[in-house]
């Protein structure tokens, strides 16, 4: 840490290196790319598939909440069934989400053990966790699926629809980030000659 | 087999799948199910507290918060808030330095999340740092450092959770956070004028009042973000989701309409990443209820409580706190996000020593911070030592000041409350 900073900037020159204008272009560009961006069709079609459920939700709940509270002061007239109907609608935001993430590697795991694992068992490491992700998201999935069955029919106080339609988000969720965990899997194994996960961007 | 021992295999099975780099909410599910297997409990208590833990109203505001932040974000206030802070410490000593710093407490305001400052921001002030001849591992340790106090001011993601778990009103949560983060801002400004003393680090700018009227005005509508949304709760205007909404809403229409920086393609963009990044910490939230239920049952933080009675020996509430801290930290250099994580756990521990919620929610949020900058998790280091292409011990070893002046810090959020409490307390009364 010898080195000096060089000398003082001129007085009044702005930004001479466009130091702000390529922060804007860096984290708009983080905000704006598209994560799918040569992948297959297939999963391509997919993940836009699942974002399109995602994001209706977003949209949704945005709408209910700001509408309910404009309505609440304006008018002084509030929506019952508002409140009931987020919460109904979390758990497909939740889980679209999370089938995004494991999509696209992004879900929150530690590396920094894995990495000092000696390269040659990696990979048989990187299968176990493969095989954990998809016996803990298919075991997820099954009760979900019981607690559907054993409660869904049971109707919501204001929105007047069966909670299945909120709680077998979970089912699909689970079922379906099990399923991209296996198909990443195969994919791997396929192609056994690099590390399982090594497409993962995030710890 | 008992609770007790069904809880421990439980939690080994749960830092044992961290270690394998299973992901974390894939992690806390499989010790969950063990734990209820072993337990004899009900499979279908799983979902069922899921579900209680996703129906937290305060929950809702999370997503909300974070498509806020990133609509801000797509529509480009970063050069705004970075030229307003070069305008107004630009010209002291290091000046690029504490422009990053204020940079970060700025956007904090907006964005409630370290990592997007310091991916975003980062990327380009530390090689513009370096290109300015500071060291690389300063420039990586400072950025990540000074990312750090993003959670603490608000909107802050961490406090949500926080809220989501303990009940504690968020309003007053996001007041608690605002003292404590300007002055771990100032105190990480004191560090760089202290560093740039020493080794004789010049001004990046002069200062002109000119120029910090011009920036000013250029990034006044950016703070009318955190405004909204504290001002909203504080007053009680609003409920946490309507702040969130809101303050989509104010978002909105600054990109789309105002500056016109966000297209239609764009905003698609941004709900899809708030969507993927809020659906995995919902479903975590969601799975810690059903870990912390499950721990509750074996007494775990009856354990704790008296574990923590057995390490303090003498009858004071600062070195409790001091003993979960410490218990927190070491946590948090392994669990990210640690705040629903740990939570449910010592929660009971918390109401068993009467402890102040709101004091215990900032230090909690600093603990996320300092777990970020501490191995072997250390995200923050990581990501910045990458951008500066430095080795990960070197910016360790370069964020020493900052790491001990945010414990010298946390102990004097510890021994002085009113930092915490004075701004929602005065705004109660």
């Amino acid at each position: 840490m010898s080195e000096q900073p060089g000398p003082a900037r001129p007085p009044h020159k702005t930004d001479t290196d466009n130091i702000a204008e390529r922060i804007e272009e860096a984290t708009r560009s983080m905000e704006l790319r598209d994560p799918d961006e040569g992948l297959p069709l297939a999963d391509r079609l997919v993940n836009r598939l699942v974002e399109i459920v995602g994001v209706s939700v977003l949209v949704a709940i945005v709408a209910v909440i700001f509408t309910n509270a404009v309505s609440r002061y304006a008018l002084n007239y509030s929506f019952s069934w508002a409140e009931e109907m987020v919460q109904m609608a979390m758990p497909w935001l939740a889980m679209t989400g999370v089938f995004l993430s494991v999509r696209r590697g992004t879900m929150i795991r530690i590396d920094y053990f894995f990495d000092k694992i000696p390269y040659r068992f990696q990979g048989a490491v990187a299968r176990f966790g493969y095989a954990v992700n998809v016996v803990v998201l298919g075991a997820m999935a099954w009760v979900s699926l019981d607690f559907v069955r054993l409660f869904g029919g049971d109707v919501a106080l204001y929105v007047q629809i069966p909670t299945g339609w909120s709680t077998s988000a979970l089912v699909f969720g689970a079922a379906g980030a099990a399923m991209a965990y296996l198909a990443e899997f195969y994919r791997e194994w396929r192609d056994r000659g690099r590390v399982a996960g090594d497409g993962d961007n995030r710890r | 087999m008992t609770s007790q021992l069904g809880a421990l295999v439980a939690l080994l099975l749960l830092c044992g799948l961290l270690v394998l780099r299973v992901p974390m909410l894939i992690a806390i599910a499989g010790a969950v199910f063990l734990n209820f297997y072993l337990s004899g409990a009900w499979a279908l208590t799983l979902p069922q507290t899921m579900m209680s833990g996703l129906g937290r109203f305060v929950l809702i505001a999370l997503p909300l918060f974070v498509l806020a932040g990133g609509l801000m974000n797509a529509g480009g206030i970063s050069a705004r808030l970075f030229e307003f802070a070069r305008a107004i410490v630009g010209a002291l000593r290091g000046g690029l330095a504490h422009v990053n710093v204020v940079t970060s407490m700025f956007f904090g305001g907006m964005i409630g999340s370290s990592t997007a400052d310091l991916a975003g921001t980062g990327s380009i002030v530390i090689p513009s740092m370096k290109a300015n001849k500071y060291p690389a591992d300063f420039a990586a340790a400072l950025t990540a450092s000074s990312a750090g106090i993003g959670p603490m001011i608000p909107p802050s993601s961490p406090m949500i959770l926080y809220s989501a778990v303990t009940g504690v009103s968020l309003g007053a949560l996001f007041l608690a956070g605002v003292i404590p983060g300007l002055l771990l801002g100032l105190s990480q400004m004191l560090i760089v004028a202290w560093l740039a003393r020493r080794r004789g680090w010049l001004p990046y700018s002069a200062f002109s009042l000119g120029e910090v009227w011009r920036s000013g005005k250029r990034a006044i509508l950016s703070f009318g973000l955190p405004v909204i949304i504290v001002g909203g709760l504080v007053i009680g205007v609003f409920t946490p989701s309507e702040a969130g909404a809101f303050a989509v809403a104010y978002a909105l229409l600054l990109s789309m309409l105002v500056h016109r920086t966000l297209s239609l393609k764009g905003l698609y963009r941004v709900l899809v990443n708030a969507v993927q990044l809020s659906g995995e910490l919902l479903i975590i939230v969601g799975l810690s209820f059903a870990l912390g239920a499950g721990l509750t049952n074996a007494h775990v933080p009856d354990f704790l409580v008296r574990m923590i009675d057995y390490v303090v020996v003498v009858d004071s509430e600062y070195l409790r706190i001091l003993a979960l801290m410490v218990l927190a930290i070491l946590a948090g250099m392994i669990l990210d996000p640690l705040i629903p994580v740990l939570l449910p756990i010592i929660m009971p521990t918390l109401l068993a020593f009467d402890i102040d919620l709101v004091h215990f929610g900032v230090l909690m949020v600093i603990a996320v911070v300092i777990g970020q900058v501490t191995p072997p998790m250390a995200i923050a280091l990581i990501i910045a030592g990458r951008i500066a292409n430095v080795d990960q011990i070197r910016v360790l070893r370069a964020n020493m000041p900052f790491f001990w002046g945010i414990i010298a810090f946390l102990l004097v959020a510890i021994a002085v409350p009113g930092l915490a409490t004075w701004l929602p307390d005065m705004m109660r009364d």
